[in-house]
């Protein structure tokens, strides 16, 4: 199979670069290296007073090791005063916003979203009318990539108009698909009751509700639209050979899907919450394909487990009775093959697998017992391993350099930063950014932001903010649930997915899953032999 | 090095003086710098910091923000803080430059 060979990107890759210009304070033609180290100083150009004494080398040896990659414009003056044109015109926009909103309020209470729809729906009726001179074989695929989107939409509205819960949107060289495209999907109901004369009578109201099954399989799609994601009628999701270089963590409002395939991408984590979809908690199993994808592995997995042969010998030298308490039993085990010289990354993670199976069989015996009724998937989902985590300042700028490559940390993370006053708490920033979703008209404030003097870090958080209110909403965080706008840190987690029947790790057999939380206090990874049952 | 008192004073633009505990003060690592003597700023030794920035009003709601945070230092799953929606540009930005 032909994997595309861009390089993968990270989620937050789309956030506007800081220009190099911006992050420097004007003045002395002091060369970027000392004066990137004289910055300290010059952040503080609102207080009151200078240094007693500024020799940089003092300087540079009392910063705070987390401060190091952070760079901040000195601003000279408050922004918002800075601009009185602009703030004016941010009002003016407020105001009429917040009309617009009372306004509104009726309209949008009662039906879902119709009015919307039905732009799209004669948007995508336009497109067809365009495509219906040059195109009058309903069986010819276009070759041609621009008109691949109007082509999709018109393959929707046949579906739509013809009742067909099939939609197949596969290898049209798609490379875009917009939420205009997706969105008469809404109003797909099932062919037999679209026959009917008589309208539906209460109980055909279940039946009504259909299966959607969408294919975008063999495009060149490098993101998705929103829209998708509130097609909650998916039940089939196919995005298999695309350029995707992640799953949005939305992924897990499309609840009734039992078939996802993400194979032939450019994904190297999982969202959090695809966890969700793999850990069937009712018994209704999903099928995820998840590979090929270029998922980043904790370590190496090729090859025997060290711990072949040896770990069914010292079990049974172990006083392995009923009551023994399986971490102790599992800790002795360690201790032995480390005195065997046998323990390394591989055997600490193979030693994990074995500890989440044995708590694993143990809850089921427990829960048999007690004549629960518990219902078994037959797969096993166990945690493994975490990265380090990686912490953000309260505006999403890492706290160390950190590189692109995530690999699993297996000793007790060795950096974590303190928190002076509660660590759980949202910043004060943080509030701000939500209420000013709530109440600003975030794109105008956006498109007046160059002109507002803020230092870039608050610009990308704005941006944030923005893109949050305008896509799939703000983010939950992974530990505490409640919602965020600025990430304070995330790390990466590999569980274990497969059979009681696989004896050892396999790279087939590990999924990565990207966690972010909300604060640093929320940044706790899974607890060792952890597992979902 | 010299014992530093337990509360420091903030001063907003137009004058209003704030006494806030020390500790709650330094939650923000910029006061933190400011405050720490071994970085030799004026503020270390009189426990006085200058806001040309911020008026009365901002300044109040983070101090409002800084005892809110070190009262509840470690309590979990409590209410937002509140304050005008008028504030809040200012308060972002006031934030972003106080790291808190
Ligand atoms: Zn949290």
């Amino acid at each position: 199979m032909a994997l595309p060979s861009s390089p993968p990107l990270l989620p937050d890759d789309d956030l506007p670069s800081v220009p190099a210009s911006l992050s420097l304070n004007s003045g002395s033609g002091v060369p970027i290296g000392s004066h990137s180290r004289k910055r300290q100083h010059s952040d503080f150009a609102g207080f009151s007073s200078d240094p007693l004494f500024s020799d940089s080398t003092e300087d540079d040896s009392v910063l705070d090791v987390d401060e190091q990659p952070r760079r901040k414009r000195a601003v000279r003056g408050p922004w918002w005063s800075l601009k009185k044109r602009g703030e004016r015109s941010l009002r003016r926009t407020m105001a009429k916003k917040e009309r617009l909103e009372v306004a509104d309020s009726g309209v949008w209470m009662g039906s879902d979203a119709s009015d919307v729809s039905i732009d799209g729906i004669i948007a995508s009726q336009q497109k067809m009318e365009e495509l219906a001179v040059e195109d009058d074989n309903e069986q010819q695929l276009p070759t041609a990539a621009p008109d691949a989107e109007a082509y999709a939409a018109r393959i929707i509205q046949t579906c739509v108009d013809g009742g067909k819960e099939a939609v197949d949107l596969s290898d049209l060289a798609l490379n875009h698909i917009s939420n205009t495209t997706l969105r008469p999907l809404h109003h797909l109901i099932k062919s037999s009751f679209n026959e009917n004369l008589h309208p539906p009578s209460e109980d055909e109201f279940g039946p009504l509700t259909p299966s959607v099954k969408l294919y975008l399989s063999t495009n060149q799609l490098t993101a998705l639209p929103t829209e998708l994601f509130s097609l909650a009628n998916i039940t089939v999701l196919s995005l298999r050979n695309n350029h995707l270089t992640h799953l949005p963590p939305a992924i897990a409002r499309l609840i009734r899907l039992s078939e996802l395939n993400i194979s032939g991408n450019d994904i190297r984590c999982l969202p959090w919450e695809l966890l969700d979809l793999v850990h069937c908690r009712d018994g209704n199993h999903r099928q995820i394909l998840v590979r090929p994808n270029p998922l980043v592995q904790p370590i190496e997995l090729s090859g025997p487990s060290p711990l072949r042969g040896q770990y069914q010998r010292l079990m049974k030298s172990e006083d392995f009775s009923r009551f023994a308490d399986t971490r102790e039993t599992i800790a002795k085990i360690r201790q032995k093959l480390h005195e065997q010289g046998l323990m390394n990354l591989r055997g600490e993670l193979e030693l994990r697998l074995k500890l989440g199976r044995m708590l694993r069989m143990q809850y089921l015996q427990d829960a048999s017992r007690s004549s629960a009724e518990v219902r078994v998937c037959r797969e096993e989902l166990i945690y493994l391993a975490s990265s380090s985590i990686r912490y953000f300042g309260v505006d999403g700028t890492p706290l160390r350099r950190c590189g692109e490559d995530w690999t699993a940390s297996l000793t007790p993370p060795a950096y974590a930063p303190t928190a002076f006053g509660c660590d759980t708490m949202p910043s004060l920033l943080e509030l701000g950014l939500r209420r000013l979703q709530a109440k600003y008209d975030l794109p105008h404030l956006l498109s007046i932001l160059p002109d507002l003097n803020v230092s870039p870090t608050l610009a990308s958080a704005i941006q944030r903010a923005t893109d949050n209110a305008g896509a799939y909403g703000n983010e939950t965080c992974t530990t505490c649930g409640h919602k965020y706008v600025v990430a304070r840190a995330e790390w990466v987690e590999w569980w274990f997915n497969g059979y009681p029947s696989q004896p050892e790790l396999s790279a087939e057999t590990v999924l990565p899953f990207l966690r972010r939380a909300c604060s640093w206090g929320c940044a706790r990874v899974t607890e060792m032999g952890a597992f979902r049952c | 090095m010299a014992e530093q008192a337990d509360y420091v004073t903030l001063v907003s633009s137009d004058g209003y003086s704030y006494v806030v505990q020390r500790s709650a003060a330094c939650i923000s690592p910029a006061i933190r710098r400011m405050l720490d003597p071994a970085n030799g700023f004026l503020e270390s030794k009189t426990g006085v910091i200058r806001f040309d920035n911020f008026h009365a009003i901002l300044l109040e709601t983070i101090v409002k923000y800084m005892y809110y945070n070190e009262k509840n230092k470690d309590a979990r799953d409590i209410a937002d803080m509140d304050f005008p929606d008028s504030l809040c540009l200012e308060l972002v930005w006031a934030a972003d430059y106080l790291d808190i």
